[in-house]
């Protein structure tokens, strides 16, 4: 077992571009799921 | 021989980051897990049940 | 010869350690059987077309379902990850391997008592059993000597890693897995020990030797156990993603300091969720309520995001290690799907993170609260974090499990590979029922939400019951792929083809 971590060769290197991609998609379709459901959520609680 | 390999060994081991060493001691994890949250939600929310006046009326 | 070698992972494992895994693992899935059993009952009474069940079995069922499946499957689980992560992962031997075996002994005793008691109608007072909702000594008994018994493995943990160092199987750092059951082990042992400071008083409460107990000192320490006990969880689970990120793909954390780090954000931080039941109550100050949700509680959601994509992201590293290095998605699309262990980790993955945890930070906000509190949006919350989260991740896991240390074959290998997708939808569908069906105001728990003889009359959204019937049929496909799963474990670890040690 290495007694300290390996970190240091990963540095400042893009290895999982995939999961960047996959985290930035997340984002996006989190966002505007999230305004479509506070939108409804709006209209299911709004009392004149 | 023998002391040759123990300076081999000195040479690779590099010194650990005080972070590491932090995180390596679970003892010290093990007091501040307990006493974050213990202080932060337990201890202060009974004090401020206990700061709460009782009715009039309370007799236990 | 008490140790082995096992042929799959090159791991030595220590007889003992061995059987307590067993047998931790045998029992966890007894009682998911019998947690699931009530899940289906209860399931179908909430689905407004069935209503199957009377209010009594209802709450009865419900008070069980809680207790068996919340904490009694996940926490014998998390006892055999305490044995796995502490002696083989280690390579070393657990000591006072007899310590062990009482620790499983009490905890199977509180349990049978907690489930003969409600069975016999002695304490229908759900899972949270505020009071002054009444039990026989008996039930509260039984929580404790449960309590006790999970203590016990718990400390078992740290009296293993403690021997371990003594016997130079690690040098400075525990390997992830270890760590993160260290983070779990950690936060267990703040739980129970909230858990004994309340049950303990509700106990002589309940047989007269004490007059009074304050509801209000009773909701604040006792959700200083019943939501760490699913911070547990949280913390076992997100180590058994990195195990099975490494045993199945050798993926490794791409950065370690990152990952640690998001584990002691773990131990220091996330045990302060339990405020996000008091949100509603008068009794505490908003200073209390703002500090503990919105500032401390956030480092916790942090880290959980970390771990969100630094495992995807070790899977990614080593498939492209394997050579799927063809454009963004390649390796995505070559990853061994069709391996339970996976499959159910990556899904579990998608449905902590998007199903459990993002609505869980909504609903503990204290603005959004106060429309969500006490309604089936909670129950959806954490259907999405303890059953599409914790329970896959732990399938996924002693599917592994069963080659390494029952050194069998699955049976019937087919139906284990699309397990875990069809209890991923079963349960995506229960959780999304129940949080669309909470948002337009259902309450949880209740029997009868057509308010049927109150003085006011009251009629939600017609949506609700298509809602509700999602969450219905949801239930079915769910209980259907755990049938599945109960069958395909106890049926390999009884039945299966030996493979090589």
């Amino acid at each position: 077992m290495a007694d300290k971590y390996d970190d240091e060769e990963h540095r400042n290197k893009i290895e999982a571009p995939g999961t960047l991609a996959l985290s930035l998609i997340f984002l996006v379709v989190f966002m505007v799921l999230w305004f479509l459901h506070f939108k409804w959520l709006v209209e299911v609680w709004w009392v004149e | 021989m023998a002391d040759e390999e123990r300076k081999i060994e000195e040479q690779e081991e590099e010194p650990i980051p005080a972070w590491q060493l932090f995180y390596d001691n679970i003892m010290l994890l093990f007091f501040f897990g307990v006493a974050v949250p213990t202080l932060v939600y337990t201890v202060w929310g009974l004090m401020e049940i206990v700061q709460i006046p009782d009715l009039p009326s309370y007799s236990p | 010869m008490e140790f082995r070698t096992c042929s799959f992972t090159g791991l030595k494992i220590h007889k003992p350690a061995e059987d307590l895994i067993k047998w931790n693992v045998i029992t966890a899935v007894l009682f998911l059987t019998l947690g699931g059993l009530m899940g289906l009952l209860i399931g179908i009474t909430r689905w407004p077309s069935v209503h199957y069940l009377d209010p009594t079995y209802y709450y009865r069922y419900l008070t069980l379902h809680g207790f068996d499946a919340l904490l009694v499957w996940i926490i014998f689980f998390e006892v055999a990850l305490v044995h796995f992560t502490s002696a083989v992962l280690l390579n070393t031997r657990t000591v006072i391997p007899s310590a062990g075996w009482i620790a499983y002994s009490l905890m199977l005793i509180g349990a049978i008592f907690v489930n003969i008691t409600t069975f016999a109608g002695k304490a229908d007072v759900l899972f949270t059993s505020y009071v002054p909702l009444k039990a026989s000594g008996v039930y509260y008994t039984g929580v404790i000597i449960f309590a006790v018994g999970a203590l016990t493995a718990f400390g078992h943990f740290f009296a293993n890693i403690i021997q371990a160092k003594r016997d130079g199987a690690y040098k400075h750092s525990l390997p992830l897995g270890s760590f993160g059951m260290a983070a779990a082990s950690i936060i267990a042992v703040v739980t129970l020990a909230h858990g004994a400071v309340i049950m303990i008083p509700t106990l002589l409460w309940s047989i007269g030797l004490i007059k009074y107990l304050d509801p209000g000192t009773y909701r604040l320490i006792f959700w200083g156990l019943g939501h760490p006990s699913q911070q547990i969880n949280v913390c076992a689970m997100v180590a058994a993603w990195y195990m099975v990120s490494a045993f199945v793909l050798g993926g490794k954390p791409v950065n370690e300091k990152l990952s640690r780090t998001a584990f002691v954000l773990y131990i220091f931080f996330i045990n302060v969720a339990s405020e996000h039941h008091l949100l509603v109550d008068p009794i505490f100050s908003n200073w209390h309520k703002i500090i503990n949700t919105s500032y401390v509680m956030h480092l916790a959601v942090f880290a959980s995001m970390v771990h969100a994509f630094a495992i995807p992201a070790s899977m990614e590293v080593a498939l492209r290690e394997k050579g799927y290095t063809n454009g963004l998605f390649e390796w995505l699309k070559k990853a061994p799907w069709g391996n339970p262990a996976f499959s159910g980790t990556f899904l579990s993955i998608i449905g902590f993170g998007f199903l459990g945890g993002t609505t869980g930070v909504i609903a503990g906000t204290e603005q959004f609260n106060i429309i969500r509190h006490n309604t089936f949006f909670i129950t959806g919350h954490f259907h999405g974090t303890v059953v599409v989260g914790t329970t896959l991740a732990f399938m996924a896991f002693s599917y592994l499990l069963m080659p390494y240390i029952f050194k069998r074959e699955l049976i019937m290998p087919r139906l284990a590979s699309v397990q875990p997708y069809l209890y991923f939808i079963g349960v995506s569908m229960v959780s999304i029922g129940m949080m669309a069906a909470g948002a337009l105001g259902v309450p949880r728990r209740h029997w009868d939400i057509t308010f049927s003889g109150a003085p006011f009359s009251f009629t939600f959204d017609p949506s609700v019951d298509m809602f509700l019937s999602i969450m219905g049929l949801g239930t079915l496909l769910a209980v259907f792929a755990g049938v599945i799963y109960v069958v395909v474990i106890i049926g390999s670890a009884l039945f299966g083809r030996r493979v090589a040690p």
